[in-house]
């Protein structure tokens, strides 16, 4: 059994716990398709955090955030691939984004979030997709504005709560690098999260390096191996209407969408946490 | 920063030395990985890691840097409003808005990301708009920012800016030149880069003093031994797009060229000239940043003359 520590990360609302709730749903109630299992025999002995997520999830209420702790909620899982018989022992923390948040506003990390980061094997990144908030052309301001930004220039003070997601991705990033002494730093697979939103064509790949360029350069020029997925993980917006229509879902698993970079997709999230990703 | 590695307090799994520091009687290979286990809280003070908040980098950073490898030192000086942060700032926007960086040039990393986004933060909105505002330096104060960057040749290189406030360099107008002997970081700056604020030409109490402080400057800084032969100079001309007289602007820059060649040509290492706009439209902004990155990396070319500015 090889063991993969996964650390999931991502700021808050980013879809992490999401995620997991989708693969506790898809171990337990999938009808096949998987190319990780969870034997009769592995089962965890306490999957109520587990259980938990993926109740809220079936019935498509937003997954209560987890909250900051000295120890994030542990989750442990043994997986097999169906094809090769090969086992996994996955471990893959529900770290609060609050955490997260904290080390790029307030350059501040809990200790057990840290000591999860420096134990992973795999890091997976969430990037919500339909949040992003990027730079757009600039353009010069009226006369008037400038002319009243010099005679009153702003006085709020520049935080990080301002930054850019790009940006906001890269301190994230190199801090984690900085607290944690990971080395070598492990391969990220970023996941696009509410990856059903996206209307522009391309890849997931695509979307990322066209949202987060800077955060492309900065792993590519450091050597960090990374890949990216289209991850949609609750299938839609809760909507009132939409919601109904995830609900009547025969097969819930089927809500999910996996949408590698060669344009294929599936309802599999079992490889995002045990398969191998081409970087 | 310090890494503490957790320790655990207690297992629940009666009868298990886990928390004697025995093995895991559940089988896992590290203890701290079962979920019977709880973790001794971090001791006082020690609940949370911090790291480099990443704004500047203080003169003792700097100079350790300095002192352990080559690195070039861009000092920007200029008066208030010319567009020094603003330059800074434009530079981190232009190098995150495509995947390729700024025309092959990419980000590797920098240790004062947060220092360069506050910059950045000035050209972005306003009332919903996006507009590139003047960022303000400290007052009296200079920043040292560091910026890695990859090469269109793919080699990495480190760079550090020194970001001056306007009013220091009008303090050391008036101060003489033992002030600027005292700015360690201005004497050990590679590349000296000073801006000329075109829109000033517009008023005519400032036409003259603009170029004339700057040679006051000069002189001083040469004076004291802060700036010579191991320095490149670089003036940019900043906000032509203020002036609307082409014939004016370019009798200006061609007055300014050929005076500071005179006046200087054999007190720097090389003298070049470009105009910058940082307000302007993207592909020149980039075009100028490009040409700045070019310039400024270690075994670049001085600047030829096709790129020095011209009508």
């Amino acid at each position: 059994v090889s063991d993969f520590r996964v650390c999931l990360v991502g700021m808050p609302s980013s879809g992490k716990s999401t995620a997991l709730a989708a693969l506790w749903e898809s171990l337990r109630n999938s009808d096949g398709g998987l190319r990780w299992g969870l034997r009769p025999e592995d089962m965890p002995p306490d999957p109520t955090y587990l259980d938990r997520l993926a109740s809220e999830w079936r019935q498509c209420r937003d997954i209560k955030h987890t909250s900051q702790s000295d120890k994030p909620p542990a989750v442990k899982l043994r997986l097999t691939s169906k094809a090769t018989a090969a086992r996994r022992s996955i471990q893959a923390p529900d770290v609060s984004g609050e955490d997260y948040q904290q080390l790029v506003e307030k350059d501040l990390i809990p200790e057990g979030t840290a000591s999860a980061l420096e134990r992973a094997t795999r890091l997976v990144l969430f990037v919500r997709c339909d949040t992003i908030r990027s730079i757009h052309p600039l353009r010069p301001p009226p006369p008037e504005v400038e002319a009243a930004a010099n005679e009153k220039p702003p006085t709020d003070k520049w935080s990080a709560s301002q930054l850019l997601t790009d940006a906001a991705h890269v301190a994230l990033l190199r801090r984690i690098v900085e607290v944690s002494s990971m080395e070598p730093m492990p391969s990220i697979v970023v996941a696009m999260t509410a990856w059903d939103t996206w209307t522009q064509p391309g890849s997931p790949l695509n979307a990322f390096q066209q949202m987060l360029p800077l955060c492309h350069q900065y792993l590519a020029n450091n050597e960090i191996q990374y890949s990216v997925v289209g991850l949609s993980a609750q299938g839609k917006a809760y909507s009132d209407e939409n919601r109904k229509e995830l609900m009547d879902e025969p097969n819930q698993v089927r809500r999910i969408r996996v949408v590698q970079n060669d344009g294929s997709s599936g309802h599999d999230i079992t490889t995002l946490f045990a398969g191998e990703h081409a970087t | 920063v310090t890494a503490t590695k957790p320790t655990i307090q207690a297992c629940r799994n009666a009868g298990c030395p886990a928390a004697q520091g025995g093995a895991c009687a559940l089988g896992e290979e590290d203890p701290l990985d079962c979920e019977q286990v709880t973790l001794a809280p971090p001791a006082a003070g020690k609940e949370k890691r911090k790291c480099d908040p990443g704004h500047n980098l203080g003169v003792t950073e700097a100079t350790t840097v300095l002192n352990d490898r080559a690195v070039p030192v861009v000092a920007i000086v200029a008066k208030n409003h010319a567009g020094k942060t603003t330059l800074l700032g434009r530079l981190m926007a232009e190098l995150g808005l495509r995947s390729d960086g700024l025309r092959g040039c990419t980000f590797k990393d920098s240790r004062t990301l947060m220092g360069f986004q506050a910059r950045m933060s000035a050209v972005a909105v306003l009332n919903g708009t996006r507009y590139a505002l003047q960022p303000r330096s400290v007052l009296d104060m200079f920043d040292i920012l560091h910026l890695e960057l990859v090469g269109h040749d793919g080699k990495p290189f480190e760079t550090l800016w020194v970001d001056a406030a306007g009013e220091l360099y009008d303090q050391r107008l008036t101060t003489g030149k033992k002030a600027w002997s005292e700015l360690p970081f201005f004497k050990r700056a590679t590349h000296v880069v000073v801006m000329l604020a075109l829109d000033r030409l517009n008023k005519p109490e400032e036409r003259h003093e603009i170029f004339d402080s700057a040679k006051v400057a000069l002189d001083m800084a040469i004076a004291s031994a802060t700036w010579g032969k191991g320095q490149h100079l670089v003036i940019l001309f900043s906000k032509a797009d203020r002036f609307q007289d082409n014939a004016k602007l370019q009798a200006f820059l061609k007055h300014v060229e050929q005076e500071v060649r005179n006046r200087y040509a054999e007190n720097f290492a090389s003298i070049s000239f470009r105009q910058f706009q940082s307000l302007g439209e993207g592909e020149r902004v980039a075009q100028s940043l490009a040409w700045l990155l070019n310039s400024i990396r270690p075994g670049a070319c001085s600047p030829s003359v096709a790129d020095q500015v011209t009508a």
